[in-house]
């Protein structure tokens, strides 16, 4: 069993690029939080707050289950919502794919 | 004012949501001083909420609900000691003196010891099997009681108990709710969102019991074996659990000398009365810009929220704008998310069927949106956010039209008749 995954972080504005490893059992959100990189997260990962928007590559995209309908709902909330691409990186589970993941960070940042 | 113990830190008491989102985000933040968390508990820090739904259901176990990892926080030079307490904070030294004798020495202190389930007040409450829930370790007492079959009485229908009740009808137990007021979670809810989960919880066959009072617990050899209401009857139970409320945790606030009013009370900087000290969370009595009044809110985000502007206080910097309150609650099939307050309300719309399990209730005063409860209408409760945050006006009648978007009921403040 494979226990780790490389995910390509995009900022919010696409300047910065980080390479993380995403490890068993992070979320998606856990792995980009616990890498310190500027994503809020408030509720913690219940698919409550949506700080947590990301928009993943069309291929990794694919990788994960389809959003629940109340996932979507609360995207479609957010300004920066695309349908095909933007998740909610609490709502992904540790996951090994063929290639790096790739996930740009859509919801405002917190400032440190 | 005495200086501060060379080389001394910011000391954090409580690792709940709060203590733990501070220390990180002093870290975070390029803080290079000793940041030390004090926890009472055993368990390395852990996410409340899923203790009375996904942890209760046996869904989750204590791995998946732990806040930060100890290698998370170690690697940044978080120093957590568990099981250890505050026996008094020497403000004149500025030293923590812990229970065990230790003294540690601050620059700052922050406060985020939280509150703890209010307990009741009558005869046979102390009796084996009456349960309260905040912990792990009363979660685990819970749901070792949770069995098919089994009668569970709840006391209060607030949210921690009308969430257990859920749970509890899922795996078929014989649940009943008992209620003082005359509608469920009447302090936060409208009558209209309110009656919804009453009929939600009938239909999943619990008995909910409104406007009754309890009189005392029955026990026999020291186990609690029934309820008896004020109106005489009593109710046979096998399990107690009560939720009438929280108090803040406050003693050591009150024992440092710090002003205190149901609650540790503190300005918009999250400051005790000692401007060295901080105070976060489900504690604090803090004044809202928003409300104009000085609020306790218990939710997962006033901690984080107040924890980040606690950080960037003690690092000099600017502090985030003061955010609108949410709240959720998630009972069967019913996902409730409330933006703001109602508090000073003076309107009310309804949007969507309130006979359904999909509409939002919104509050406004002289027009503007203050509070929006959005049940299974997460899209909308995203919008209220927004509108709320930057003090939208709302044309109701618009906004009770059940095809419109919530942003298109905005208009601008001075096409309302505020008179």
């Amino acid at each position: 069993m494979t226990d780790s995954q490389s995910v390509t972080v995009i900022s919010r504005d696409g300047d910065t690029q980080s390479n993380i490893e995403w490890v068993r059992p992070q979320s998606l959100m856990e792995a980009i939080r616990d890498n310190d990189l500027p994503i809020s997260a408030e509720c913690g990962g219940f698919a409550s707050c949506a700080t947590c928007h990301v928009h993943l590559d069309a291929a990794s995209y694919r990788a994960f289950a389809e959003p629940a309908d109340d996932e979507i709902e609360m995207l479609e909330g957010e300004e920066r919502y695309t349908p095909g691409t933007s998740r909610l990186a609490c709502q992904l589970p540790f996951t090994v794919t063929d290639g790096v993941v790739a996930a740009q960070l859509a919801s405002p940042p917190v400032d440190f | 004012m005495t200086a501060a113990v060379d080389g001394a830190g910011v000391v954090i008491v409580g690792g709940g949501h709060g203590g733990v989102e501070a220390a990180v985000a002093l870290r975070l933040g390029g803080y290079d001083k000793p940041i030390t968390v004090i926890d009472r508990g055993t368990h390395s820090p852990y996410e409340r909420p899923p203790l009375s739904k996904a942890y209760l259901a046996g869904t989750s176990s204590v791995g998946e609900i732990g806040l930060r990892t100890h290698g998370y926080l170690s690697a940044r030079g978080i120093d957590v000691r568990l099981g250890s307490s505050v026996a008094g904070i020497d403000r004149a030294t500025r030293q923590v003196d812990l229970a065990d004798g230790m003294r540690i020495g601050y620059e700052h202190v922050v406060l985020a010891t939280g509150a703890r389930p209010r307990q009741l007040q009558v005869p046979g409450s102390s009796a084996r099997g009456v349960l309260g829930l905040a912990t792990i370790e009363q979660a685990d007492a819970l749901r070792s009681q949770l069995r098919p079959g089994a009668r569970l009485v709840i006391v209060g229908g607030g949210f921690i108990g009308l969430e257990v009740a859920a749970t509890a009808s899922s795996i078929g137990m014989d649940v009943t709710v008992v209620e003082v007021m005359d509608r469920l979670m009447a302090r936060v809810l409208s009558p209209v969102m309110a009656d919804a989960f009453l009929r939600r919880h009938r239909e999943a066959g619990a008995t909910i019991l409104l406007g009754q009072s309890v009189e005392g617990l029955r026990e026999d050899r020291g186990v609690v074996t029934g309820v008896t209401l004020s109106s005489g009857r009593t109710l046979p139970a096998d399990v107690v659990l009560v939720g009438v409320g929280s108090e803040p945790a406050a003693e050591l606030a009150v024992r440092a000398g710090l002003d205190t009013e149901r609650g540790v009370l503190v300005d918009e900087t999250c400051r005790t009365s000692d401007p060295s000290i901080f105070a976060i969370g489900d504690l604090v009595q803090s004044w809202h810009p928003r409300t104009q009044a000085r609020i306790r809110l218990e939710c997962v985000q006033n901690a984080v929220a107040q924890a980040r502007i606690v950080a960037t206080q003690i690092l000099g910097r600017e502090s985030p704008a003061p955010e609108v309150p949410w709240f959720w609650t998630d009972q069967h099939n019913l996902h409730l998310k409330i933006a703001g307050t109602s508090l000073g309300a003076d309107a009310t719309f309804v949007r969507g069927d309130p006979q359904s399990d999909r509409f939002t209730v919104g509050h406004t005063r002289r027009g503007q949106l203050i509070c929006l409860e959005a049940l299974n209408r997460p899209k909308e409760f995203m919008e209220a956010k927004r509108l709320i945050a930057r003090g939208a006006f709302i044309n109701s009648h618009i906004a009770e039209q059940p095809d419109t978007d919530l942003a298109a009921a905005e208009v601008p403040g001075q096409e309302m008749n505020l008179d």
